[in-house]
C-alpha cells in the first residue's frame, strides 16, 4: 500500500477531521471529530470526558461536561486507531488532513494555544464547545483565520471554511493517518484507501 | 376550556414524564459497583506495565446502545468506542492479587474488533490497569479451566 510522510518542521500545522473520506465527503453530524497537529507533527484533541446514561448525555449536549485534551500518550491509551494507521485500516477509521503552512509567529502561537488548553482545558459542550470549536480557536488566535466557524461548530465546517478563506496555504490528504518519527522530526503518514 | 381539560392534560403529561424516567431507569442498569461485581471501562495498554492478568469465563456479550438520539456515539465524547459491546464474565483465575477476585463476576466495555471473535461461554484472559481492560485474549481450544491460571502469564496482551 502506498504511502507519504508529511514532516512537521516548524513550518505547517494541520486539521484532521476523523470520518471524512475525502475533500468532497460531508460525514453525518455525529460521524466526525476534529483533531489538530501541531507544529512540531505531535497530534492534539479536545474530547468530553467519558460517562453513561441520559442524564450525562443532556449534560453533554446543553450544559458542559469536563473537557479532555489528548497528547500522543492519550491518544495511544484512548484512540490509538487517531495516531496508527494500521490500526485506522482495521477499524475502518478513514480521516482527511488539511496542512496549513505558517510562519514561525503563527506556528509558536498555534501551539502555545494547545498548551494553554491542556493546563485548563476548560467545559466540553457538544453545542458549541466541542473539538471543532477549540480547533477553531487554535486557527483563531494564531491568525490564520479571521472569524469562527460559519453556521455550526462542526470538523467539516471548519475545513470548509479553512479551505474556502485560506486556499493559499492549504494541502488536503485522505487516507489511514498515523503518526511516526524522522530524524528528529515528526511526520504525519498517510496511508492510501 | 374547562378545568377538566386541563387536568386531563396534566394528568397525562404527569404520567407520561413517570413511564418515560421509570422506563429509562430500568433501560440503564445503574453502575453500582459490589465485591461480587466489578465494573470496569476500557482502554488500551499503550505500553504500559499491567496491573493484573486475569482468566475469565465469558457469561453474556451484549451490544451497547448509543445513548438517548444516539448521541452517545459521537467520537467526541471520550467514552464512545467502536462498535462498542458490553461483557459480563466470572473472574476463574488471576496471577496476582489486585482490583478483581476470582469467584466474583467483571463487566467492561470493549470494542468489538477487540473481542478476536470469542463468544458466550468462551474462555479468556485479560489484562487490567486501574480500572480499564487494557486487552483482550479468547482461549485457545487447548486450554481449559484448570489450565487457565498457567495459560494467563502467557496470553497476547498487545
Amino acid at each position: 500500500m502506498a504511502a507519504q510522510n508529511i514532516v512537521f518542521a516548524g513550518d505547517k500545522v494541520a486539521l484532521i477531521v476523523r470520518g471524512k473520506t475525502s475533500a468532497e465527503h460531508s460525514p453525518g453530524k455525529l460521524e466526525q471529530h476534529a483533531d489538530c497537529v501541531r507544529s512540531n507533527g505531535s497530534p492534539v484533541g479536545y474530547f468530553g470526558e467519558g460517562g453513561e446514561g441520559s442524564g450525562y448525555i443532556i449534560k453533554a449536549v446543553l450544559i458542559g461536561i469536563q473537557g479532555e485534551v489528548y497528547d500522543l500518550d492519550g491518544f495511544k491509551k484512548h484512540r490509538p486507531y487517531y495516531v496508527d494507521a494500521n490500526m485506522a485500516r482495521g477499524y475502518g477509521v478513514v480521516s482527511t488532513a488539511l496542512v496549513v503552512r505558517v510562519s514561525s509567529s503563527q506556528a509558536q502561537i498555534f501551539d502555545d494555544y494547545w498548551r494553554d488548553l491542556t493546563t485548563d482545558p476548560g467545559t466540553f459542550r457538544l453545542l458549541g464547545k466541542n473539538c471543532s470549536t477549540r480547533a477553531s480557536g487554535a486557527f483563531r488566535h494564531s491568525g490564520i483565520l479571521a472569524s469562527g466557524i460559519p453556521g455550526l461548530d462542526t470538523p467539516n465546517n471548519l475545513y470548509k471554511q479553512l479551505v474556502r478563506q485560506r486556499p493559499d496555504l492549504c494541502t488536503s490528504y485522505s487516507g489511514y493517518i498515523g503518526f511516526t518519527t524522522e530524524g528528529s522530526n515528526t511526520a504525519m503518514v498517510i496511508e492510501d484507501l | 376550556m374547562s378545568a377538566n381539560w386541563w387536568r386531563f392534560r396534566f394528568v397525562v403529561a404527569t404520567s407520561l414524564v413517570t413511564a418515560l424516567t421509570v422506563f429509562n431507569l430500568y433501560k440503564e442498569e445503574p453502575l453500582a459497583m459490589t465485591d461480587l461485581n466489578v465494573q470496569m471501562g476500557w482502554e488500551w495498554r499503550a505500553e504500559r506495565v499491567l496491573e493484573q492478568r486475569l482468566g475469565l469465563r465469558l457469561t453474556q456479550i451484549k451490544k451497547e446502545g448509543n445513548g438517548l438520539f444516539g448521541i452517545g456515539r459521537s467520537p467526541s465524547l471520550a467514552g464512545s468506542l467502536p462498535d462498542v459491546q458490553r461483557v459480563q464474565a466470572d473472574v476463574i483465575a488471576l496471577d496476582r492479587l489486585g482490583t478483581a477476585k476470582i469467584g466474583t463476576k467483571i463487566t467492561f466495555r470493549i470494542p468489538k474488533i477487540e473481542l478476536r471473535g470469542a463468544h458466550e461461554g468462551a474462555l479468556a484472559a485479560v489484562g487490567i490497569i486501574g480500572q480499564n481492560v487494557v486487552c483482550f485474549a479468547p482461549a485457545p481450544a487447548t486450554v481449559s479451566e484448570a489450565s487457565l491460571a498457567s495459560w494467563i502469564s502467557e496470553a497476547p496482551c498487545p
